[in-house]
């Protein structure tokens, strides 16, 4: 009790102090050290639902993501108007093997970087850099070449791009990602969500960007961790969790046979995932394990905080 | 007194409304604290309307579902079944018609857990205690001439199903059966242990349906009565055995203990039809050779034909109504066996309970 009124002073005054110095370098336009400032007031506050500043840290955090994703944009642009003379973009002879090919149907564009290929095929190379652009009705496959066993692939419409060799940037639309390797490590980002994916095992995992520029995230095969605010969740295969602006979601079991038999990110190629007979074995172990189905599904997030429970009517 | 009494009733429904009206108070004040998480029950109520067409999400489709945490899965249940039967003394010619017989059943299961062998197999180990009563001729259309049937049965069995992949199972087996009467005093009739291996294959059909082929085979290491406990009389014992003897046959020899020791191979046919998501339908058919090995039954081969249909109406999770009927044959080439061929039909209620 002696302790407690000054340490709570202490406290207010250091989350104020922090809050401060995320805005003072939100407003340098030093984004990332606004946001590790503002996370860090918002974890002193997390269970303090009614301290006066939750509210302006949560809006500032939005803010700052917000404008971190335009700057970067921005920036990204104006890199690549200074490769080579000017406006010129490196010639696609130039680009490395970083990523290849392994898949493909119907039509993506490979953009930035080096110069645009505006249908990429089989074996084609894809380097770090680059942002890659999936029409409907098409989806591609790509493996790591820096990381042998590291694949990628998407479908319908999606873009993303490949920052870096333990970066992806996924703007719009929906990937399957998986690892035979061990001790993997791979940060994703969304427009609202910086996500860090770890497994010492090999892993499989869906993830798509939802309405709201958070991700939703489906564990296939392996424990993965997935740390995002300094807040660590471990998925399973089965688990589904979201990536809310803020926090993650409840984790939920969805069923492994339906999402096999309806993903397309699984089905729509011609050679199956590497991994699908061990996807088959997790989905009857999960059958043995299942206590109840229930007549939902599992949708969208379109607002901050509440995603969309779709209830489909009784035969 | 009375006052007294009618004072303290007053007090206390006085207290009662004040501490509900502080209830439905505390109840209706809105929180303004955000949730830190969706609530637990947001697909109970509220989204039993809120039917919407998905759009088609590439990840797939993905089905909501309640998992179990723990690796062991214990389950109770219980049945009754009531069941007639055309031969009640399983003779090939029957002095007795039309008999009847009641079963109870408790039974107690344990999944020992689910484990990934490999890429592709599930090996899912499981436990099971059963405790069963017969009672045959329970309307006593015979008098007490059936009582000698009645018995009860334990059952222990472990099981090691591997689940393989394009819908082939390998499982391995053993229970251990011990039949004993529980009319006047209880004597145990015999032990038998049963060590078996089974292979099956499903086949699903395109419309739902599935067809299930088991071929397996077991062998019975039994422990009963010698014909000498059996007569329990030494007297006539000797007289029995000096019979025998002149015979060239000696009790000892043709009557051991082991006497029921059996390899049993078997064949079955079952397909499955669910007609609703609670109606199901099941003909079967099933054939059973029985290779006795030693005593007075060595060399003595016993076939048995089976042909059936049951049906079952889940009307709970935990409450289901089976109805059955099967007519079996039974061969043998022993002439001290009886050959017979039997209709039974019955019906069987079951509770069950997953912890």
């Amino acid at each position: 009790m002696i302790f407690s009124f000054p340490c709570t002073l202490r406290c207010e005054e250091l989350v104020e102090d922090i809050f401060n110095r995320g805005i003072e370098l939100q407003n340098k336009r030093e984004f990332d050290g606004a946001l590790w400032e503002l996370n860090k007031a918002m974890g002193m506050v997390k269970n303090n639902y009614n301290h006066h500043l939750r509210a302006k840290i949560e809006e500032a955090i939005r803010v700052t993501k917000g404008k971190m994703v335009v700057s970067k944009y921005a920036s990204r642009k104006r890199g690549n108007r200074l490769l080579g003379d000017g406006d010129e973009l490196d010639t696609i002879e130039n680009e490395p093997f970083d990523f290849v090919v392994d898949q493909v149907f119907g039509k993506s564009l490979a953009r930035k970087v080096w110069g645009n290929r505006d249908e990429l095929k089989y074996e084609d190379p894809v380097g770090l850099g680059r942002t890659i652009t999936v029409l409907p009705g098409g989806g591609i496959e790509l493996s790591a070449n820096f990381s042998s066993g590291f694949s990628i692939r998407s479908v319908q419409a999606a873009s993303f791009s490949l920052v870096s060799e333990t970066e992806l940037s996924l703007h719009s639309g929906s990937y399957c990602l998986y690892s035979t390797n061990s001790d993997n490590a791979i940060k994703i980002t969304s427009v609202l969500a910086d996500l860090e994916v770890s497994s010492k095992q090999p892993f499989a995992m869906m993830v798509g960007v939802t309405t709201n520029g958070g991700m939703k995230v489906i564990g296939l095969l392996g424990r993965i961790q997935l740390t995002m605010d300094g807040e660590t969740n471990e998925i399973l295969p089965g688990n589904l969790i979201f990536c809310l602006p803020n926090d993650f979601s409840r984790k939920m079991d969805v069923e492994l046979n339906t999402l096999r038999l309806t993903s397309k990110l699984l089905n729509s190629f011609k050679e199956p995932v590497i991994f699908h007979k061990k996807l088959n074995q997790q989905a009857l172990l999960q059958g043995f394990r299942t206590q109840n189905r229930f007549r939902s599904t599992v949708g969208d997030v379109r607002g901050n905080q509440n995603f969309e429970v779709t209830v489909f009517p009784e035969e | 007194m009375i006052l007294h009494a009618r004072l303290f009733l007053l007090i206390l429904v006085a207290h009662l409304l004040m501490s509900d009206k502080s209830m439905v108070i505390f109840a209706e004040s809105p929180s303004n604290e955000p949730l830190p998480f969706l609530n637990a029950d947001f697909f109970a109520d509220s989204l039993s309307d809120a039917y919407t067409v998905e759009e088609e999400d590439p990840m797939g489709s993905q089905r909501l579902l309640q998992v179990r945490d723990s690796a062991l899965s214990p389950s109770v249940s219980a049945s009754t079944s009531y069941n007639y039967t055309s031969n009640p003394d399983k003779v090939e010619n029957p002095t007795r018609r039309d008999g009847t017989t009641l079963n109870l059943s408790l039974t107690f299961n344990l999944g020992l857990g689910e484990y990934g062998l490999g890429d592709e197999v599930i090996l899912a180990p499981a436990l099971s205690f059963v405790q069963m009563r017969t009672f045959t001729d329970p309307l006593h259309d015979f008098g007490n001439e059936m009582t000698v049937y009645d018995l009860d049965t334990q059952i222990a069995s472990l099981s090691f199903p591997f689940v393989l992949p394009n819908e082939f199972s390998l499982i391995l087996s053993h229970s251990y059966v011990v039949p004993s009467t529980f009319r006047g005093r209880k004597e145990i009739i015999s032990y038998s242990n049963t060590p078996g291996l089974a292979f099956s294959k499903n086949f699903i059909l395109q419309n739902g349906d599935s067809i299930n082929f088991t071929v397996g085979t077991s062998y019975t290491f039994s422990e009963g009565d010698t014909l000498e406990q059996q007569i329990n009389d030494p007297v006539y014992f000797s007289f029995i055995e000096a019979v025998m003897q002149q015979n060239g046959s000696s009790p000892i020899s043709d009557y051991p203990s082991n006497l029921q020791d059996s390899v049993t191979m078997s064949l079955s046919l079952t397909y499955s039809k669910a007609l609703s998501e609670t109606i199901s339908l099941s003909p079967t058919l099933s054939y059973q050779s029985i290779s006795f090995t030693e005593g007075a039954n060595k060399s003595r081969e016993d076939e048995i034909y089976n042909v059936g249909i049951s049906a079952s109406k889940i009307f709970a999770e935990w409450l289901t109504l089976s109805g059955l009927v099967n007519y079996s044959v039974k061969k043998t080439n022993d002439i001290n066996t009886s050959e017979f061929d039997d209709f039974i039909g019955g019906i069987t209620l079951g509770v069950n309970h997953s912890f």
